[in-house]
């Protein structure tokens, strides 16, 4: 209908590369305020996740014995828990902790998802057929019954609750990446490429996955969020790491008894949780418009 | 029509109309100071490519704007009432009633989930059993022949053209003061267009309905219009009637426009189609003075002022300083516009690239499990149904026929896109697999294709460069290096700039897009290069410039050329042979010089009869077909064709297979008829309706 209203982009300049798309990809998330907010927490508790450690005044673990559950002081900004560590301190180490973890969980399971996606998709047949069978079966279990599940068989242990959200988010990024290679796979240009003698592995990631990374990125943050929230969902549940580290669910879940007389203890890493979920949220929303606006 | 304008008011009266579109904080007008009229009982012809503005004049017209679009300035009065000042919930009460709105795409433009009948009649108000009888009433109108059946269904199980006859039915149904025709057949198939826009002409005459047709097809134009607006750029830059216009266009944009078409019976050795240099500024660019100067092959100093509109009599306006010099005929942007080709010498055809022997290409249907486990044999789609054939080094073969004929599986069982059922194929002297895998590097190399959606045919995310360098690495095995410059050598065969190589193709317009893909197709010298409408989905100043280039790279490279179009003046200029294609078997097969000329196959006199031609003054007779093509599942047995023909002779037809007949001049004809008997009613229709096509 709009066929007039054809807005060009700036003819003149040539295709953005790397570094510089990433920089623009940047710049366009900054114009929007929500998704301007959303970015600058993440990349904040970024910043706070490789250097916090080295500027908090006190270890995660250390014990400041005459100083338990104190309100919030000079000393103490977020005041200290019941075995008299420094809240502050462990609000930051543990941004490193979950944020490492989930991270690592959501790129792994990034990385086996869209690779089983992008050849089940680009394949199809049985192996799509039993593939996506076995994912759906996966899919039909509760995210927190299936880590229960995974848990209790592993033992509760980093590496443990690693494999628990790759076993859990594997197959959505499967599936995500699978929906868009279907469309992308009957296009003309795929076509081209098999007609000029690419080989499968050639088309499937020098034709396919191109158009399917916008999505990807999207799901990727996404993915980030919920493996936060599960990582300290176990860690709340006592189940996923074990004291003394500072995993901000076991932050809640140690502190929760105490929590009329420091109720700070208790709420300093619930806040965190809530603003980086907030935060990466916001971020993955601001990048799905950037991408249905149609720019890149 | 002057008659008219004496004295009758007009019933839309559009007076500077500037409408203008936001972009962040900025606004850029996609439509500028333009005025027209539409005098009662007229049709008033709105013609341009995309990005002209004629679908924001429309839509601003009808005060249907999207939320970025607002009106900057003008007046719109319809039958004397001012549209402008109308609240929402007025403007509400204004469609339907009084402007009635032919959408370009039937299909979306129905509710799916509601009877058509309940549909037709929504609008109306009426009581339940009335209600029924109007909508049959209405239906009946639009000669829709059972409509009974047709009322009690849903959207989608009627076809295309029974669906568009339905929203001119509803469209009309309120008796609205203007109807406004948005390409109402531009999604359609030629021949079921040329029924619609029939039934068009039939009912704005008989009904003395004003009416706004918006169309970029200057043959529909010529058909139906009394008048005709030429719109560039969002400016109006001629209006006329439409007989003056198409015989001395006074604008050079017109003029390039009605030349850069090539009408039915044109060939590449007859004319040289001349396209419009360079392309329509983008609507945040307004370069100063006459804004067709850049592209205009006559400008001179004083077009660096901006035209204004020139008064040229009573019912002519044009937009261009020189438009009496051009009216005298001292200079013409015909001459002055470089032809791009030259025409071409009778040539030879070499030895056959291609040969097809009896080839079929069948799509199982789906059955049902009860089917399945009974193994009860598949019913088929019969796609291609025993074509046999061949094309030569350096020949053009053209293939037309309506959607669902075949042509474009039959391109792809050659590609080895789709595998074949039956039959052979040679690839110059050896035997050629059906389906990829089984076909090495050097044939890949020699067969290529041209797609249909430039904006499909290269990777969004690839730049061009990368595209381009890939058949040099794959193909040929050369470095990324030497890919790169031969890449570059691609893009300047193909007249763009080296640069190129370093953009995304959201950066080019279709017409560059598509130089690109043809670029890639010759990249690796194919023996063979297939283009499947290559131009259907571009503009008209653009189509003839890729015209032209495909036929100078395929003589530079000495290929073979398979074309596939619907649309038979294209092909009968391009191409050398012509095959027509019905229902997955070949109809007739001829030079192109002589398909246009009688005895043809009935099929072919109709399809011909069908396209609307370039001259107002024509009377053309056209042959209607009844309804569109079945399901080649069905095919009965006999001639495809029989259901449908107009020359449908009896029994045998059904029952026996025809013969192929040659003509004298070397056609051949898959039909019953006696060769001299088609000939001499055909030849007699001709002279009886066939008007003058000169140019």
């Amino acid at each position: 209908m709009l066929d007039d209203h054809n807005i060009k982009l700036d003819k003149e300049n040539a295709a953005p590369l790397g570094g510089q798309r990433f920089l623009l990809v940047l710049r366009k998330l900054y114009s929007r305020p929500a998704s301007a907010l959303g970015t600058s927490i993440f990349i904040i508790f970024i910043f706070l996740a490789v250097f916090g450690p080295l500027v908090t005044p006190y270890t995660a673990t250390e014990q400041i014995s005459n100083a338990a559950l104190q309100s919030p002081s000079a000393d103490h900004w977020f005041g200290t828990d019941n075995l008299g560590r420094d809240v502050f301190s462990r609000v930051i180490v543990g941004a490193r902790e979950i944020l490492l973890l989930a991270g690592l969980g959501t790129l792994l399971s990034v990385i086996f998802g869209t690779s089983l996606g992008l050849l089940s998709g680009y394949r199809g047949g049985w192996f799509d057929e039993t593939l996506m069978r076995f994912f759906d079966s996966l899919l039909a279990l509760p995210a927190m019954l299936l880590a229960l599940l995974l848990l209790g068989t592993l033992g509760p242990s980093t590496n443990s609750i690693l494999i628990v959200l790759v076993v859990v988010y594997t197959p959505i990024v499967a599936r995500v990446t699978r929906s868009v290679v279907l469309d992308v796979k009957n296009k003309a240009y795929v076509e081209a490429a098999r007609l000029q003698g690419e080989s499968t592995s050639r088309i499937i990631f020098g034709e396919i996955l191109p158009p399917v990374l916008p999505t990807l990125a999207v799901e990727s943050a996404l993915r980030f969020s919920y493996a936060i929230f599960l990582v300290a969902a176990l860690g709340f549940l006592g189940i996923g790491v074990q004291p003394p580290n500072p995993n901000w669910g076991l932050m809640v879940k140690e502190t929760r008894n105490f929590v009329s007389q420091s109720p700070w203890a208790l709420y300093s890493p619930v806040i965190a949780i809530s603003i980086t979920i907030i935060g990466v949220n916001l971020m993955a929303d601001g990048l799905k418009q950037l991408l249905e606006s149609g720019d890149r | 029509m002057a008659a008219f304008r004496e004295h009758k008011n007009p019933i839309l009266n559009v007076e500077h109309l500037t409408a203008a579109y936001r972009q962040g904080n900025d606004s850029h007008d996609a439509v500028r100071d333009v005025s027209l009229k539409v005098y009662p009982g007229e049709t008033l012809g709105l013609v341009g490519e995309s990005g002209s503005g004629k679908t924001t004049l429309l839509l601003a017209i009808m005060r249907y704007l999207p939320p970025a679009g607002f009106l900057r300035a003008g007046t719109i009065e319809l039958d004397g009432q001012d549209l402008c000042s109308l609240s929402d919930s007025e403007i509400r009460q204004v469609w339907g009633k009084q402007i009635a709105l032919v959408p370009q795409d039937p299909q979306s433009s129905l509710n799916p989930s509601m009877r058509v009948g309940d549909q037709l009649t929504e609008a109306l108000d009426l009581a339940q059993t009335s209600a029924k009888s109007r909508a049959i009433e209405l239906l009946e109108a639009v000669h829709i022949k059972d409509p009974e059946r047709v009322a009690d269904s849903y959207p989608h199980q009627i076809s295309g053209g029974m669906q568009q006859r339905v929203l001119i039915a509803m469209a009309l149904s309120t008796d609205p003061a203007l109807l406004v025709l948005d390409e109402p057949t531009t999604n359609l198939d030629v021949t079921t267009q040329a029924e619609i826009l029939e039934l068009i002409r039939e009912q704005v005459r008989a009904r003395g309905t004003t009416a706004l047709y918006v169309t970029h097809n200057l043959g529909v134009v010529a058909k139906l219009c009394d008048r005709v607006a030429v719109m560039y750029a969002g400016e109006l830059v001629e209006s006329a009637d439409t007989v003056r216009l198409y015989r001395t266009p006074l604008h050079p944009y017109t003029q390039g426009l009605l030349d850069s078409v090539p009408i039915i019976g044109e060939t590449k050795s007859s004319v040289r189609l001349r396209a419009i240099q360079g392309q329509i500024p983008p609507i945040d660019e307004h370069p100063p003075g006459c804004i067709f100067a850049p592209r205009c092959p006559i400008a001179i100093d004083i077009c660096m002022e901006q035209p204004p509109l020139y008064v040229v009599d009573s019912g002519r306006r044009t937009q261009c300083h020189r438009w009496e010099t051009l009216q005298t005929g001292e200079v013409s942007a015909r001459q002055m516009s470089p032809a791009i080709s030259q025409p071409a010498q009778k040539h030879v055809a070499g030895a056959p690239v291609i040969t097809l022997e009896s080839l079929k290409v069948h799509f199982p249907l789906k059955r049902s499990l009860r089917e399945t486990i009974s193994r009860s044999p598949a019913e088929v789609v019969k796609a291609v149904d025993g074509v046999s054939g061949e094309v030569s080094r350096g020949d053009t073969l053209g293939l037309v026929g309506e959607s669902g004929s075949g042509k474009t599986t039959l391109a792809r069982a050659v590609m080895g896109l789709v595998d074949t059922t039956g039959g052979d194929m040679t690839l110059i002297s050896a035997a050629l697999p059906s389906g990829l895998p089984g076909r090495d590097l050097d044939t890949l190399r020699s067969l290529q294709m041209v797609f249909q959606d430039p904006d499909g045919a290269l990777n969004p995310y690839l730049t061009i460069g990368e595209s381009l360098r890939r058949p040099f690495i794959s193909l040929l095995g050369l470095s990324r290096f030497q890919a790169d410059a031969e890449a570059k050598k691609l893009l300047s065969a193909v007249h763009l700039p080296e640069n190129f190589t370093r953009r995304l193709p959201d950066q080019l317009s279709g017409g560059e897009k598509q130089r690109v893909a043809i670029a890639r197709a010759f990249a690796t010298n194919p023996d063979l290069l297939i283009c499947d409408e290559p131009v259907s989905s571009l503009d008209v100043s653009v189509q003839a410039s890729i015209l032209n280039l495909l036929n100078q790279l395929k003589v530079a490279n000495q290929s073979g050329m398979i074309f596939i179009s619907h649309d038979l003046a294209v092909v009968g200029y391009l191409a050398d042979r012509i095959a027509v294609m019905y229902s997955g078997k070949l109809m007739e097969v001829g030079d192109s010089e002589d398909l246009f000329e009688p005895p043809y196959h009935p099929y072919t006199e109709a399809l011909i009869s069908a396209i609307p031609q370039m001259d107002p003054e024509a009377e053309q007779e056209h042959i209607p077909l009844g309804e569109t093509l079945q399901s080649p599942s069905t095919t009965p047995g006999g001639c495809p064709f029989h259901s449908r023909c107009p020359r449908f002779l009896g029994n045998i037809c059904i029952q026996v297979t025809p013969p192929w007949k040659a003509t004298s001049t070397g056609k051949r004809i898959y039909c019953h008829i006696p060769l001299d008997e088609l000939g001499y009613s055909q030849t007699r229709r001709l002279d009886l309706h066939h008007g003058s096509q000169d140019r």
